[in-house]
């Protein structure tokens, strides 16, 4: 017997969670963001890695962020040529955020014009809670992130 | 040390492709590989039975598998190896295959692959939504994020090229030289894809905006067709029909925290890695071969992005970090030029084959074959992607 389930919502990609990365992605949905920081020579790590790739230890501990960072660089998506699912978004940014404590991600800017966005622009997190399981890291003007 | 000095040990014999290059062929893998298979055959001088090696990839989206090439060709091969069909893999199957021929677990290697279009042959498969890379914890090597929407090769290098461009003030009419000099050279190769369908400045800014900077003239092709290279040992290729073209330097394919974007060179900052000052390390492929880039006779490069080629001469060494953009102007690139590049028109004007179409153009450049588009004199040749691996070819 096929059983039918309602579509979701929420039809872009999801992050796969796996039990290396499911703390982050745990942080995440708590409106927070945590990352690994290695026990032994102090680094801050991402993406997700059951070892520090400076000094290859497997210890460390599970570290609440600030959340603040800067726009490394950026792109507005014009034309989706991949998945479909984001054409009813164009034209949407991808950016690089810097965070404070080191690493950076790949996220978008939320709440701003696209065109002004700039490197060095300073940016806060946001939650963005795409389906009731999983939320994504996404980032804000911070206060003062006025044009140069 | 190496216990073996690789430098002149093998060579390519023979080079063919499937009859045609297109967008879509409607004609099966099978058939396109079995068309580069011969006309490679015929070249070297060999017969089907002598081959005994085959390094092949499968995929973008279904090529042919080395099973296939077996059973229904006939031929019996005693060395397999299979990787999947990305150019990161191109001049690695040439120096492994350049391996397995002087350690004598095969005599005659072929580096053969297909490459089907998801709107020609590869209708018949799943369609894979964006790339599956991109679903990885370190996002794809292009530096695809898939839940953020970064899920195109070509936007991922728009990212790579916004970065350069506003660190170094490069600018729209710079990165055109790129598609266009490729363009001009596709004109005088009647196999390329784009023969016959010139394309100029105005031409090109007036394609459509797709990941800005990038412009549909920016992209590769995306098609169908196959390609064929006969690798065996300087030895046995003194008895063939062709002069052999020697293999004279490799390097492999680089990975690491902070080489890891495929579309830019190191230093940048792109992805997770760290933005730092670039300085050229020793090129293997160099010290092999005993040449530096002022003895590049022609570049060929892997130009899926027009900024690539930008992040090839700077990462090698053919001109300082953050000056690609200027170097490449005034007919520098260009058959006749200080450093023809991509002389067949690259993958954005002859077509996507992985980059085996310029390996294939490098041994036909290296014994004069290649009339109205022939680089004079040219006797030491580079393969070099932007992500590190590169190969040295010369004339026998």
């Amino acid at each position: 017997m096929t059983t039918h389930e309602a579509p979701a919502k929420y039809d872009k990609p999801l992050p796969v969670i796996h039990p290396d990365n499911k703390p982050y992605w745990d942080s995440i949905k708590a409106h927070q963001v945590k990352m690994q920081k290695c026990s032994d020579c102090g680094t801050v790590r991402f993406p997700v890695s059951p070892v520090c790739y400076k000094c290859f230890s497997w210890n460390h501990t599970w570290v609440p962020l600030s959340g603040k960072g800067k726009v490394g660089s950026w792109i507005v998506v014009a034309q989706a040529t991949g998945n479909p699912v984001w054409s009813k978004d164009v034209p949407y940014n991808v950016a690089l955020v810097d965070l404070e404590e080191g690493p950076r991600v790949t996220s978008n800017i939320l709440q701003v014009n696209n065109d002004d966005i700039y490197t060095g622009m300073p940016v806060e997190a946001i939650y963005d809670d795409v389906t009731p399981e999983v939320s994504l890291l996404k980032f804000k003007p911070a206060a003062g992130a006025t044009r140069r | 040390m190496a216990v073996f000095d690789m430098k002149n040990q093998a060579c390519v014999v023979g080079v063919g492709t499937s009859n045609k290059f297109g967008q879509v062929l409607n004609q099966s893998p099978l058939q396109l590989e079995i068309e580069a298979f011969k006309m490679a055959l015929d070249d070297a001088g060999l017969k089907r039975d002598d081959i005994d090696g085959i390094n092949t990839a499968f995929g973008a989206p279904s090529g042919v598998d080395y099973e296939e090439m077996g059973v229904q060709t006939g031929t019996n091969f005693r060395w397999c190896n299979q990787n999947v069909n990305h150019g990161r893999w191109a001049s690695t199957s040439i120096s492994t295959s350049a391996l397995v021929v002087c350690a004598g677990l095969a005599n005659y290697v072929l580096v053969i692959n297909t490459t089907t279009n998801a709107r020609g042959y590869g209708r018949h498969f799943p369609r894979e939504r964006g790339f599956s890379e991109g679903m990885r914890d370190i996002g794809s090597g292009h530096g695809l994020v898939a839940h953020h929407g970064l899920d195109t090769p070509g936007a991922a290098t728009s990212m790579v090229a916004t970065k350069y461009m506003n660190k170094y003030g490069a600018t729209a009419e710079e990165l055109a030289t790129t598609a266009i000099t490729f363009r001009k050279h596709a004109n005088l190769n009647p196999m390329a894809i784009m023969h016959d369908r010139p394309m100029n400045l105005e031409d090109y800014m007036n394609s459509r905006p797709i990941s800005p900077p990038f412009r549909l003239f920016d992209y590769c092709l995306v098609n169908e067709g196959a390609t064929c290279l006969i690798v065996t040992t300087a030895e046995r290729a003194k008895d063939l029909k062709k002069k052999p073209v020697y293999i004279s330097g490799a390097q492999g394919m680089p990975t690491g925290r902070n080489n890891y974007t495929m579309f830019a060179r190191p230093g940048l900052g792109l992805t997770f890695e760290e933005e730092f000052d670039y300085k050229v390390p020793p090129q293997l492929a160099y010290q092999m071969a005993g040449v530096t880039p002022k003895d590049i006779d022609a570049l060929y490069m892997y130009d899926s992005f027009s900024p690539n080629l930008w992040m090839v001469l700077e990462r090698y060494g053919f001109c300082p970090p953050g000056e690609g953009h200027t170097w490449v102007q005034g007919g520098r690139i260009q058959l006749g030029g200080e450093l023809p590049v991509n002389t067949n028109g690259g993958l954005m004007s002859e077509g996507h084959f992985s980059g085996y179409n310029m390996l294939v153009e490098m041994v036909r450049q290296l014994r004069n074959e290649c009339g109205p588009r022939q680089v004079k004199d040219a006797e030491v040749i580079q393969w070099a992607t932007p992500w590190g691996d590169s190969i040295i070819m010369t004339k026998g």
